[in-house]
């Protein structure tokens, strides 16, 4: 029933006169630019959708110069067809497949990851791109050094189905959750495929995972970082390459070396000191065995022996 | 060779030996920690955390119980080097490790009422106990509550620095404890030294 007012009113809106065949970007934002704008679909369990676009997000998101309608175009006057958009599905791979500037950003393959995620498995009809991604606000890519917005963005566009529960078993919970991206967690392995997100139970829940020197996280997170740093300086020192400290991954090597080698040298010097002393008594006893071959005691004219042999006690 | 009643309360014994205990596990689990490797060999992470963080609590607990103690008993003076003499004396225990233990000569020093230890050990032990310790402890601290802090340190995360911190001084503990062992076997026996901390008097 609301959806059909508000068909309505945009039907008479269209029919005024001296409008534009097509309306400009101002026109759409009249409503759109209302933050309680929102309608709910009867289809997907009742769920709010929210209509609402961010102006001051829209102006610097990427899709920030084209024209409203050229996405949301067809079947304007009755309602926004999301699925179609110049007879092309809505995706991101609808508009960009094909792009030399776009192959870096691997749609397709991160399409066909998303495919495999729980979301997709579980509502392929609900779930597309923009079910996480706003269009319509600035993405922020893994090539930034403010890790803390990068974290911050990726676990909003989680945060706005899932609430985190169950992370009790943290070690502060709360560093965690603003240190790393749900999908550092939440999609194990190595494989940078965050767009394959498993079932909850498959969480990463070993610390060992993270919190080592070949950390996991060198190849999610901190993946450019990496690849940026190796290309720099040969090596990966996280010390100085992030910006975090992570017990058991950020490392330094001269310093872990210098404890291997004063550790080395304590154990060997101890240990020459103590074979020293041993050898050296060894020796001692060995000569005061053969200086003190023992003459027989003298007797006195009483008969008794006299020994000089024992003497006073050295500490 | 006087052994002062007072020398080795049961207070003392008791501290240092839950010291000890504490400090070998806090090496191994903290070694578990800064070298974990991702197949988990060593202690698991999670354990060792738990273990090093319990262990650090009660090393803390236990390093202001020594300081009271030390305070209220006196103890605290047999740190002090006297003022005449010092490094002469320091120089002839050095010479004796190096040179006068392997030819059978006695320690140039004996425990007296008014002083049970000797330069080296007096030095040692101060500047371990009284300078050492308490960083080790202020920046295990630290670790356990991050969010005292700042954010930032120039670049880096505000707990890196600490993390040096701790990771250099806990080095250099390590190998004082190493040799510390050691030289209690060049008492006037291998085992004096040990039966005096065990027992009191040997």
């Amino acid at each position: 029933m609301n959806k059909w007012i508000i068909v309505g009113a945009c039907a008479l809106a269209l029919a005024m006169p001296a409008r534009a065949a097509e309306p400009g970007n101002d026109f759409c934002l009249r409503c759109h630019g209302r933050a309680t704008l929102a309608f709910r679909d009867g289809e997907h369990n009742g769920r709010l959708v929210n209509l609402h676009i961010d102006q001051a997000s829209l102006a610097r998101s990427e899709h920030r110069g084209i024209p409203c309608v050229q996405c949301h175009g067809d079947n304007f006057a009755s309602h926004p067809n999301h699925d179609q958009v110049e007879g092309k599905p809505l995706t991101c791979q609808g508009c960009h497949a094909g792009q030399d500037t776009f192959k870096k950003y691997r749609l397709e393959a991160i399409s066909r990851q998303f495919e495999k995620s729980i979301h997709f498995q579980n509502d392929p009809n609900g779930f597309d791109c923009f079910s996480c991604h706003d269009p319509h606000a600035p993405g922020l890519s893994g090539r930034v050094s403010d890790m803390g917005a990068r974290v911050q963005h990726n676990n909003a566009m989680c945060q706005t189905c899932h609430e985190p529960k169950s992370h009790d078993w943290l070690p502060d919970t709360a560093r965690h959750l603003e240190s790393v991206r749900c999908v550092d967690c939440h999609v194990p392995g190595v494989g940078g495929d965050t767009h394959a997100i498993p079932a909850a139970k498959r969480a990463e829940k070993r610390c060992e995972s993270c919190h080592s020197k070949d950390s996991h996280l060198l190849a999610k997170l901190y993946r450019f970082q990496a690849m940026e740093e190796r290309r720099r300086a040969g090596f990966i020192n996280s010390v100085v390459m992030n910006d975090a400290y992570v017990v058991g991954m950020t490392r330094n090597a001269f310093l872990d070396g210098l404890t291997v080698i004063l550790a080395g040298l304590t154990a060997a010097g101890l240990a020459a000191h103590a074979l020293g002393r041993m050898v050296s008594a060894f020796r001692r006893r060995r000569r005061n065995q053969g200086k003190e071959a023992p003459s027989p005691p003298a007797m006195n004219e009483k008969g008794h022996v006299h020994d000089d042999r024992k003497g006073p006690d050295h500490g | 060779m006087a052994e002062h009643p007072t020398h080795y309360p049961i207070w003392l014994r008791g501290w240092h030996w839950l010291n000890a205990s504490l400090f070998l596990c806090l090496i191994v689990t903290g070694a578990s920690l800064h070298f974990t490797r991702p197949d988990g060999a060593w202690i698991d992470f999670a354990t060792a955390r738990m273990v090093h963080n319990l262990a650090g609590m009660v090393l803390a607990a236990n390093y202001v119980f020594y300081l009271a103690g030390n305070a209220l008993s006196g103890n605290w003076r047999f740190y002090i080097p006297p003022r005449q003499g010092f490094l002469q004396g320091l120089a002839a225990m050095n010479r004796f490790y190096a040179v006068g233990i392997f030819r059978g000569e006695p320690m140039p020093f004996t425990p007296e009422v008014h002083s049970k230890f000797n330069p080296m050990q007096q030095v040692t032990y101060l500047g371990v106990m009284y300078g050492v310790m308490p960083v080790l402890v202020l920046s295990g601290l630290l670790f356990l509550f991050p969010e005292w802090l700042p954010a930032q340190f120039f670049g880096f995360d505000g707990l890196t620095p600490v993390a040096v911190v701790h990771y250099l001084t806990g080095l250099f503990l390590t190998l004082f404890m190493a040799g510390h062992i050691y030289l209690a076997t060049a008492g006037p026996t291998l085992t004096s030294e040990f039966r005096k901390m065990i027992l009191g008097s040997h």
